[in-house]
């Protein structure tokens, strides 16, 4: 028996333009287990960040409900829910001089006081994911000196320091080189099999995803799919989502070819 | 691992040496030269002072000087909450037409009079209220206007169309009104610090006091707020209970300070600058008292400046600020681009 950590059930998404709202798709149903690393495929435009962001609260579902531990994330106070589910986000992060620690630490705010003070269990917490993420070494570096790669890094770690039991990330790798795109993908599945974390990851890395992740998560013209890449329907799905005259999916090596 | 922790009491005690020093120095300067000897008795209420001298500390020097410390301590702390929500540098306490309305409420009071016939004068009581009922006129409509929008940098562009719509009213009133009632106008434009009464002094002080007991709610929040709406509504921070907790302490320590001294320029979009060069943190719980404290320094010498006069007339403290401020901030600015070697 799987241990159920988030549950979907008919969500319509989308969002409102004035006073309407425009569904992007719809009849979307799934289940996140714990521990497993989740790619989310689609092409741009396609509602990929829409439904994390729903997933988070950010935005709301047109229909439908998302449940954590059977509880409907609407009646969750914004608090309760920062304890579920932390969050690295594609949008820049505006100009300021925290530091890397700084950032890190602001993932312990759900549960510090009203002053952010640290414990002695926070700060075990914070230096847990540095190593994990390997940012020890940039503690003291300001956010706004760092690379694209240790800038995502960083967030992944603030997101960890949050010690939620699921993590969404939106395309967490765009902007990277092939080589941090690699050890963005190595980082997060090690934190999936560390700390036993659901890890949900929007990305267009193909291949990276049909790799490392234990479940795909398509979404195409409205129509969405979910389950292990290795399943029938979901490779035919990937093929009419990718496939085209410069890229075919071939499903003997399981990856895509250019 | 050892995460070095910034040190900031050096700074901070520094900081308030600097204040002492200068809020006697403040004390000090005037029209009238009074010993330093004489203004010690008056301080610790020693018998032998004269009355004259007595009179001038307690009921003049004295208010201006707290005054001015209330004025930097309000101004500052406010441009850092709104500079912080907004994101947005150029962000000042200002933004949300509090300013705007104040003015205009002045102006219809002191030049309306042409139009609506003459309004009932209630001595230095007036213009304060006059103040106040437009600044709660125009914020509580940027409010309403607010309240519906998601998009907070929209917030930021309505408050900047009230300024311009009030002053383009402003302009209209001042074109038909008397020589007399414009300079009135003018006059209460540059901004006062010696109209309070102690009675007057108190209630900003408890204004201050009470917006201080509402910082503290906001503390975590602004810091998650560095990061944007999106990572902050993450961590759970409620973005609409955040703002509604900062206009309501912004409106109440700009909206008090703007009745009682006018439309004190340039100090709340400084003063957080200043301070975030000074400390090198965006750390709020070490921001908001350092803007505080910075805030009631830069009043205080900028309210001394007003005293190396031309004649005996002192100079307006509104020209002062800006007009020593403008460069000490793009100077701080350069020399710390400077020394990033950016």
């Amino acid at each position: 028996m799987k241990n159920v950590v988030l549950k979907a059930t008919g969500l319509n998404i989308g969002y409102a333009v004035s006073k309407k709202s425009i569904s992007i798709c719809q009849q979307i149903n799934f289940e996140l287990y714990k521990g497993e690393l989740l790619c989310l495929l689609g092409r741009n435009g396609s509602g990929k960040s829409t439904l994390l962001k729903t997933i988070a609260k950010m935005l709301t579902p047109i229909e439908g409900r998302i449940e954590i531990n059977e509880k409907s994330i609407e009646t969750l106070a914004p608090k309760e829910l920062a304890k579920f589910i932390a969050v690295v986000l594609t949008e820049s992060i505006p100009e300021n001089s925290l530091t890397v620690y700084e950032t890190i630490a602001l993932g312990r705010q759900p549960y510090t006081n009203w002053l952010g003070k640290l414990s002695k269990s926070d700060i075990d917490i914070i230096e847990n994911s540095m190593l994990l993420t390997d940012t020890n070494n940039l503690a003291n570096k300001l956010i706004h000196q760092l690379s694209d790669g240790q800038l995502q890094r960083v967030m992944i770690a603030r997101a960890l320091t949050q010690d939620t039991p699921i993590i969404l990330l939106d395309e967490p790798t765009s902007h990277l080189d092939i080589h941090h795109k690699i050890n963005i993908f190595k980082i997060l599945s090690k934190i999936c099999k560390e700390t036993e974390k659901t890890v949900l990851i929007s990305t267009h890395e193909i291949n990276l995803a049909l790799k490392t992740s234990d479940r795909l998560l398509l979404i195409d013209q409205e129509k969405f799919s979910v389950g292990k890449s290795t399943n029938g329907v979901i490779q035919e799905n990937l093929m009419t989502i990718f496939n085209s005259d410069d890229i075919r999916y071939d499903s003997h090596s399981n990856q895509f070819i250019f | 691992m050892y995460i070095p922790q910034k040190k900031y009491y050096p700074v901070f005690i520094a900081l308030l040496v600097v204040l002492i020093i200068i809020a006697v120095f403040n004390i000090y300067t005037g029209s009238v030269n009074i010993p330093i000897k004489e203004i010690w008795n008056i301080i610790t209420n020693s018998p032998n002072t004269s009355e004259n001298y007595q009179y001038i500390i307690t009921e003049y020097r004295l208010p201006k000087t707290i005054t001015s410390i209330l004025v930097g301590i309000g101004l500052g702390i406010s441009g850092l909450m709104m500079q912080t929500f907004f994101r947005n540098p150029l962000a000042g306490p200002f933004v949300l037409g509090i300013s705007s309305g104040a003015s205009l409420g002045v102006a219809l009071f002191i030049m309306g009079g042409s139009f609506f016939g003459s309004l009932p004068y209630l001595y230095n009581f007036s213009i304060p209220l006059a103040a106040s009922l437009g600044s709660f006129l125009v914020l509580s409509i940027v409010m309403i206007t607010a309240r519906n929008i998601r998009n907070t940098m929209s917030i930021l562009i309505i408050g900047l169309m009230f300024g311009s719509f009030t002053s383009a009213i402003i302009s209209v009133l001042s074109y038909f009104s008397s020589a007399t009632e414009l300079q009135q106008y003018i006059f209460w434009s540059f901004g006062s610090l010696s109209n309070l009464q102690w009675s007057e002094l108190y209630l900003l002080i408890g204004i201050i006091a009470i917006s201080g007991v509402g910082l503290l709610f906001i503390i975590k929040p602004l810091d998650a707020l560095l990061l944007g709406e999106n990572y902050a509504t993450s961590l759970g921070i409620s973005i609409k209970k955040t703002q509604s907790i900062i206009f309501i302490i912004t409106s109440l320590l700009t909206g008090s300070i703007t009745a009682f001294v006018g439309p004190i320029a340039f100090i709340g979009l400084a003063i957080p600058h200043i301070t975030k060069l000074i400390f090198q943190t965006s750390n709020h719980k070490i921001l908001l008292p350092a803007v505080g404290i910075i805030g009631a320094i830069v009043m205080l010498i900028c309210d001394s400046l007003t005293h190396i006069s031309v004649g005996s007339k002192t100079l307006p403290i509104n020209a002062i600020t800006s007009i020593f401020g403008a460069p000490i901030v793009i100077w701080l600015l350069v020399s710390k681009s400077k020394k990033l070697g950016s």
